[in-house]
């Protein structure tokens, strides 16, 4: 028996979307002083974040050749870079929790693509203090930098932001996919996301062999320090800056097919 | 400090963290948003003692299959300078000690969570406060002098730096072993009472739904 399947446009996932996102706001507020406490938990991380780094800079001057300014610059870009991943894609932290329960298999079970239904579940309304701090951190930071201010470095800012938020969705997809073929996904997917923290510092200071592997296997290089090499390094005239948007739509693709081969090979648990 | 001791110190004050991070507020953030809490305190035992000893059952497979290989490791690593003695003894005490202050020191925390009723929020000020101010990410030494006379008013000294300096240190008298034992002792203690006095203030706070 065929099953026809409509061809459903732009117009029907959004909508769709709409109504998830008002349902998991409503579900947010009731909860009044949690959200509260929530977002000021975030303030405080973002903000412990950035006081670890000024502490560690209390004691140095430049880390291999980047002063405190073009460090906070590229955490900046990353905090920005990281906010779709938090806001919209933040379901993959209760992946593993659905899957050992069961629940996932309500995704499998209705007529509408499996990864953009489980997405839109959830929204995630701190994260936006994220996107806040980080644009408050580039605007000092790059007052304090002197480098000018041109539409052409905004508009190479913006593009390169657009495809390394990209490359963060893909590794914390690819991570939490992890959940469908083993047991601890959700150990995996902290892991991975504790490689964030190292995002803020320049990949030269490793060795070869890291540098290779946190630039295209766990590629935390292109989350901040090799974007923004087009706009701290512009005379180097490398490459590097501008294989983010290839490597993001290419790493997308991959944890995007990885995630859903997962989700239709899942059985359920029989509950 | 040099260089190698530094960074054997913030790998073993890492692994400590690690292996002392089990969740406990968050699990009992949890069990008050789901009202599985009831449960719980229905029981004829102290509530201190079942999460207790859930933790240190956690706790146990973390030192096992995290801790001890990070050990090893680092170990071989920095080419054995770390002393194999009485001092693994001193150590292992400091640990359990050092559970049990880390232990108290989460519960209350999650006394404020009676009141707030918020799950992630409570865990990420407590994991914010603890990772930054502990020395596991950035070594104690690197910190400004006042901040340095604030966190020896706080219980992480007692927490990281303790048992790792009984390990570590390079003055191995009993006299050394015995400051940093008294000074977990001290605030084994202060926790205790702190946390046993905000648990009985918030658990009439409580409201659960019913059903």
């Amino acid at each position: 028996m065929e099953i026809t399947k409509n061809k459903r446009g732009i117009r029907f996932y959004l909508h769709i979307y709409k109504m998830l996102f008002i349902q998991c706001l409503k579900t947010r507020m009731s909860y009044r002083s949690d959200f509260i406490i929530s977002m000021i938990g975030m303030v405080i991380m973002n903000l412990s974040g950035i006081a670890g780094f000024l502490l560690i800079f209390n004691n140095f001057n430049t880390i291999c050749g980047y002063n405190k300014n073009e460090l906070l610059f590229i955490f900046a870009f990353f905090l920005i870079a990281i906010t779709p991943n938090q806001c919209f894609f933040d379901n993959n932290w209760n992946l593993a929790f659905e899957i050992m329960d069961g629940r996932f298999i309500i995704y499998n079970l209705r007529p509408i693509n499996v990864f953009f239904y489980f997405m839109s579940n959830n929204f995630d309304l701190k994260g936006i203090w994220r996107f806040i701090i980080g644009v408050s951190l580039l605007v000092y930071s790059w007052i304090n930098l002197d480098i000018g201010f041109s539409v052409i470095m905004l508009l190479k800012l913006i593009v390169l932001l657009i495809f390394s938020s990209l490359s963060i969705i893909a590794l914390i997809n690819a991570a939490a996919a992890s959940g469908f073929f083993f047991i601890g996904g959700h150990q995996i997917l902290m892991f991975t996301s504790s490689f964030f923290d190292y995002t803020m510092y320049p990949i030269t200071i490793f060795n070869s062999f890291f540098k290779a592997l946190f630039s295209f296997i766990i590629p935390i290089g292109f989350f901040g320090f090799y974007p923004c090499q087009a706009i701290l390094r512009p005379e180097n005239n490398s490459i590097m800056p501008w294989l983010t948007i290839p490597l993001g739509v290419i790493y997308f693709i991959l944890s995007y097919k990885l995630w859903t081969f997962g989700a239709r090979r899942y059985g359920g648990t029989g509950s | 400090m040099t260089f190698k001791d530094t960074l054997i110190y913030l790998v073993l004050a890492n692994a400590i963290f690690n292996m002392t991070n089990v969740y406990i507020v968050y699990n009992i953030c949890d069990d008050i948003q789901s009202g599985k809490i009831v449960l719980d305190l229905l029981k004829p035992v102290h509530y201190f003692l079942i999460r207790f000893g859930e933790s240190c059952g956690m706790m146990m497979v973390q030192f096992i299959f995290s801790f001890i290989p990070s050990f090893i490791i680092i170990y071989f690593l920095s080419g054995q300078v770390i002393n194999i003695g009485i001092n693994l003894v001193f150590f292992f005490i400091g640990l359990v000690m050092a559970s049990v202050i880390n232990f108290c020191f989460n519960l209350c925390f999650a006394c404020f969570c009676f009141y707030t009723e918020s799950c992630w929020g409570i865990d990420t000020l407590k994991n914010c406060i603890v990772t930054l101010l502990s020395g596991a990410v950035i070594p104690i030494a690197f910190f400004p002098d006042w901040l340095k006379t604030i966190v020896s008013f706080l219980p992480f000294p007692a927490i990281f730096n303790a048992p790792l300096q009984m390990l570590l240190g390079d003055n191995t008298s009993f006299s050394t072993y015995g400051y940093y034992l008294l000074l977990q002792v001290f605030w084994m203690i202060i926790m205790l009472a702190v946390s046993l006095l905000l648990w009985n203030k918030s658990v009439k706070a409580l409201t659960i739904n019913g059903g």
